[in-house]
């Protein structure tokens, strides 16, 4: 078997029928998909069933609710494919996606295989670059890119033998698995073209809003991301930037009264990483990058407030 | 508190099924995780499973198309989180007592093995066979290994112990997929890779000798496919064992031996033509220099057999027996 796909399923039962037939509409057969329903409260795990009776490729595990990461894990565990593929259950495939992903494949083994996505909004479509080029080596752009999992086509073997797994109940898994990807990652192709429809809805576990336990989830990701790039200072920094500098800020600062976390934010940065500045993968930014990371730097958030509520009205 | 899961394959078993269940929730103490494995069941079996109260009862339910007991085992393997398991087949039932005793061994010490024993009901005939695997003394695998060897003790059950999942994921071990006799071709390396194991005296799993299950299906071509699968397990297990590094040629001569009778066992019931590729393959192995031989009869048998299967089979039609 080709391809293992792996769909953690979690009270998704509007969409996720489109997403299956996405995948079995593929024009390449040789695959499994392995549903892990994380305890739905809704009509997903009856839907799974259907699926599973009409598909013989269809491998469901329905199990007591305790997160994506966990799942994601299980899903690896249970994969009997050579390469995995990560898919959310509220998004969809292109029916060419896997056939691109297997034909690319076929001249040079590979053990990542990175393609871009499309983020489909309510009312609009966006073509979103997966990977950034920073340098010439492939493993720094991966690291440093999108963290996402999906619309990467993974080895499986090198995720067993590294270790590679998602931290267990954490919100931003996705960072110190990609980190963790790259490390393990030699050989990684690029295919600079959309096969996958990103859905982004209102109430994505990402977006809602569950903010106390997200505070301590950056710092612990952190804290893992140190141990893990002591040999790459230069990439460790750029993480920082990009994801304690400017997201989690930026993140933080939609809600009220979180003022105290962001400067607890730039401490850190500020003790860490004096000249964060002059960082090789920052200075590639785009000017509106390194306006925002100054105005959190010099903590203007009534100015960046204001810059936000811009965004939003345009 | 070291916890302890429970892998039960399903396949068809929908008489079974909610018996099986009971008796793991009639335990006094409950296991910490029960994972299902619905091996593509034809009749009301997942329905059953799923519409179950598991309480509060951390449980995973696998739904997937049949392959075999081997891969659905090895998919529970694959998810299991706690620190010990074991498998219950799901027309089978445990005791009410096993988890408890159970937490008692894998508790204290870190026992990668904890062997219970195993009684075989047969309901129509009212006859009950003990399979009894206790032995205080010994404390290393290859030492039960070599105890239930020497004296033919029905061990290569893999319903009848108890996993630590550290020790069975760091080996890699596997039930081979789409073949009978999994266990046959699995436990005695399990028990042999075992550096800790304890046995206890009480019989924790009742095996429920049914006249429709898959093992005791007539049909010709059935048996040759058990035969022939046997046979590759055999040369597996051969082949696995000589590969350890300083394993005692004693251990290496019983484990022939051992593969030898469940060789013969099978060969028995196929025609000409199927006995005589496990002739080659006894030949291949050079395993007849450890048939034991009672008859002058045996002897002369055994000469002939390793210098020339073509002739013994062309005489003697089939093996009968050690």
């Amino acid at each position: 078997m080709k391809i293992s796909i792996i769909i953690p399923v979690y009270n998704t039962e509007k969409y996720l029928e489109s997403c299956l037939v996405s995948i079995f509409n593929s024009t390449f057969l040789d695959f499994e998909v392995i549903l892990i329903n994380d305890g739905s409260t809704d009509n997903s795990g009856e839907i799974c069933n259907v699926f599973q009776r009409k598909y013989p490729n269809i491998v469901t595990l329905h199990k007591t609710n305790s997160g994506q990461g966990i799942c994601r894990n299980l899903g690896i565990q249970m994969a009997r494919g050579e390469y995995v593929l990560f898919v959310d259950s509220d998004d969809s495939i292109n029916n060419d996606f896997l056939a691109n992903l297997v034909t690319f494949n076929e001249i040079d083994k590979q053990d990542v295989i990175v393609t871009d996505l499309k983020k489909v909004y309510a009312t609009k479509e966006i073509y979103f670059k997966n990977l950034i080029e920073f340098s010439r080596d492939m493993k720094i752009n991966l690291m440093l890119s999108h963290p996402g999992s999906v619309a990467k086509l993974i080895r499986k073997e090198i995720l067993i033998s590294n270790n590679v797994v998602f931290e267990a109940g954490r919100i931003f898994e996705d960072l110190t698995f990609n980190v963790r990807l790259a490390l393990a990652a030699n050989k990684i192709m690029y295919i600079p073209k959309a096969f996958y429809n990103y859905q982004i809805r209102e109430k994505s576990t990402t977006n809602n809003a569950q903010l106390d336990i997200k505070f301590d989830d950056i710092y612990y990701i952190v804290s893992q991301i140190d141990n893990l790039l002591t040999l790459n200072p230069k990439e460790m920094e750029y993480l920082y930037i990009e994801h304690i500098l400017y997201s989690a800020s930026l993140r933080f600062l939609k809600y009220t009264n979180t003022e105290q976390q962001v400067v607890k934010n730039v401490e850190i940065i500020r003790k860490k990483f004096p000249n964060w500045s002059e960082n090789c993968y920052y200075r590639r930014k785009s000017m509106k990058f390194k306006l925002i990371c100054h105005l959190v730097y010099k903590m203007r958030f009534k100015m960046i407030r204001f810059l936000q509520t811009l965004g939003e009205n345009s | 508190m070291k916890t302890i899961a429970v892998i039960i394959t399903i396949y068809n078993k929908a008489d079974y099924i909610l018996a099986c269940l009971d008796s793991v929730f009639n335990n006094s103490v409950l296991p910490d995780e029960i994972i299902l494995i619905n091996d593509g069941s034809t009749d009301q079996s997942f329905e059953l499973i799923e519409t179950y109260n598991f309480n509060t009862l951390s449980h995973s339910i696998i739904n997937k198309k049949n392959e075999g007991v081997s891969i659905s085992r090895n998919l529970g393997i694959a998810i299991v989180k706690s620190d010990y398991f074991l498998f219950i087949d799901a027309d089978d039932i445990i005791e009410n007592e096993l988890i408890e005793k159970l937490h008692t061994f894998c508790d204290e010490d870190e026992v990668e093995i904890v062997s219970y024993n195993v009684q075989k009901r047969n309901i129509e005939l009212g006859k009950i066979a003990f399979i009894d695997k206790h032995q205080p003394d010994l404390n290393t695998g290859s030492d039960f290994l070599q105890f239930y060897l020497e004296h033919q003790v029905n061990f290569a059950v893999a319903c009848g112990y108890c996993y630590k999942t550290s020790f069975f994921k760091s080996n890699n071990f596997e039930f081979s997929p789409g073949k009978y006799h999994e266990d046959y071709g699995l436990i005695p390396l399990v028990l042999f890779t075992a550096e800790k194991m304890i046995s206890m005296a009480y019989v924790g799993y009742t095996v429920f000798m049914v006249p429709n299950s898959i093992m005791r299906n007539n049909d010709y071509s059935f048996k040759v496919k058990k035969a022939f699968d046997t046979l590759n397990l055999s040369k597996h297990l051969l082949l696995k064992f000589s590969q350890f590094p300083n394993i005692q040629s004693y251990i290496y001569q019983l484990i022939t031996n051992f593969v030898l009778n469940a060789m013969f066992s099978k060969v028995t019931s196929l025609d000409k033509q199927e006995q005589y590729c496990f002739l080659l393959t006894i030949h291949e192995y050079k395993m007849e220099r450890f048939i034991k031989c009672s008859s002058s009869k045996m002897i002369f048998r055994k000469i002939l057999l390793s210098y020339s299967p073509n002739t013994y089979a062309r005489y003697f039609g089939y093996l009968n027996g050690k």
